[in-house]
């Protein structure tokens, strides 16, 4: 049971603050990165992951255990992030604001380490604007995740064969903007 | 296999490792004579998985779990759905069969009345339809004055 023993989530259904500490301390990471590669800002991860937990929370009690709690947290936050970027894009009429603190921290001497990172940041960052929520989701789960087809697919709740469909179109996307990249260089 | 079955498993399976020894063989056979797919296949890795597997993991500020602790800890609404109708439903739920044939006795007593309401009704209607053959002569008798 994704090393939560049954006793800690029976204690956290009925309330129990400390043994929901534990079920966030173990979650968390990977609900924050998954939220945070999803939305793009910081603050924006924050409240994503502050509301799965909410959820997670006020669900726990009412959860079967059909499938593993991870995959069921992973299908809240996807959820979540998707929402919160439908919302946004409605609010926002589609902009996209870069946020600058990419979420980790370096010393000054890994001042050249860190500037490697941002690259590498702002290069995934590209990449992830060019899909849509749906395809950013897939491509988060496998790419960032490391999830199985299979596990993606139960996250999301749909067929294995729509995640193929769904990383297909993002990878076409991600190698036509390459090509778009070098051509304008030339 | 033909290219373009090459190139959809290049985009997916393949590059994603989740394909069987068998068809990982098939593509790389493939590639060993066909540049085209070839080319596809370091670009897809270069441009499109590689770059997430340098990502350093991003880190969750601890003061998430404060704002999460202190919402649990507020006090909650009663949750939706229990209202003074929930409770009334939820009390009449055992009587739901006796409401039903309540229903049908109150249906199968108003019909007769319902229907001895409306045959006057129709008898007049009748009576109209039978004894004003003439309606079509005004039409005609209009016509008649502006011709």
């Amino acid at each position: 049971m994704d090393n939560l023993s049954p006793d800690v989530l029976r204690a956290a259904a009925q309330g129990d603050t400390e043994a929901f500490e534990q079920i966030y301390r173990t979650y968390s990471s990977f609900v924050f990165n998954v939220a945070f590669r999803m939305v793009e800002a910081r603050e924006d991860a924050e409240e994503v992951v502050q509301e799965v937990f909410l959820i997670v929370h006020n669900k726990l009690k009412s959860f079967m255990f059909r499938s593993s709690l991870k995959t069921w947290v992973y299908r809240i936050t996807v959820n979540c992030a998707i929402n919160f970027l439908n919302k946004r894009n409605r609010d926002h009429k589609g902009r996209v604001e870069f946020d600058e603190d990419f979420g980790y921290s370096a010393g000054p001497s890994d001042l050249e380490k860190s500037l490697e990172s941002q690259d590498v940041e702002h290069k995934v960052r590209q990449l992830l604007t060019l899909l849509n929520p749906d395809e950013r989701a897939c491509v988060v789960l496998r790419n960032v995740e490391g999830l199985s087809y299979e596990q993606i697919a139960q996250s999301l709740k749909v067929n294995i064969n729509t995640v193929r469909t769904r990383l297909k179109r993002a990878r076409e996307k991600m190698l036509k903007s390459g090509k778009e990249v070098i051509a304008d260089e030339l | 296999m033909n290219c373009e079955r090459i190139k959809d498993l290049i985009l997916t399976d393949y590059s994603d490792g989740q394909i069987s020894a068998q068809g990982r063989k098939q593509v790389e056979d493939h590639t060993a004579h066909c540049a085209s797919c070839r080319s596809l296949a370091q670009r897809v890795l270069k441009e499109s998985v590689a770059p997430f597997q340098q990502l350093t993991p991003a880190r969750c500020d601890d003061f998430v779990w404060q704002r999460i602790k202190q919402k649990l800890q507020e006090p909650q609404p009663p949750p939706a759905g229990v209202g003074v109708l929930d409770i009334l439903g939820n009390f009449l739920y055992p009587f739901r069969p006796l409401a039903i044939a309540a229903s049908l006795v109150f249906l199968l007593a108003i019909a007769p009345m319902m229907y001895s309401n409306f045959t006057p009704q129709q008898s007049y209607l009748t009576y109209v339809m039978e004894t004003d053959s003439g309606s079509d002569d005004i039409t005609a008798g209009v016509e008649q004055y502006f011709l």
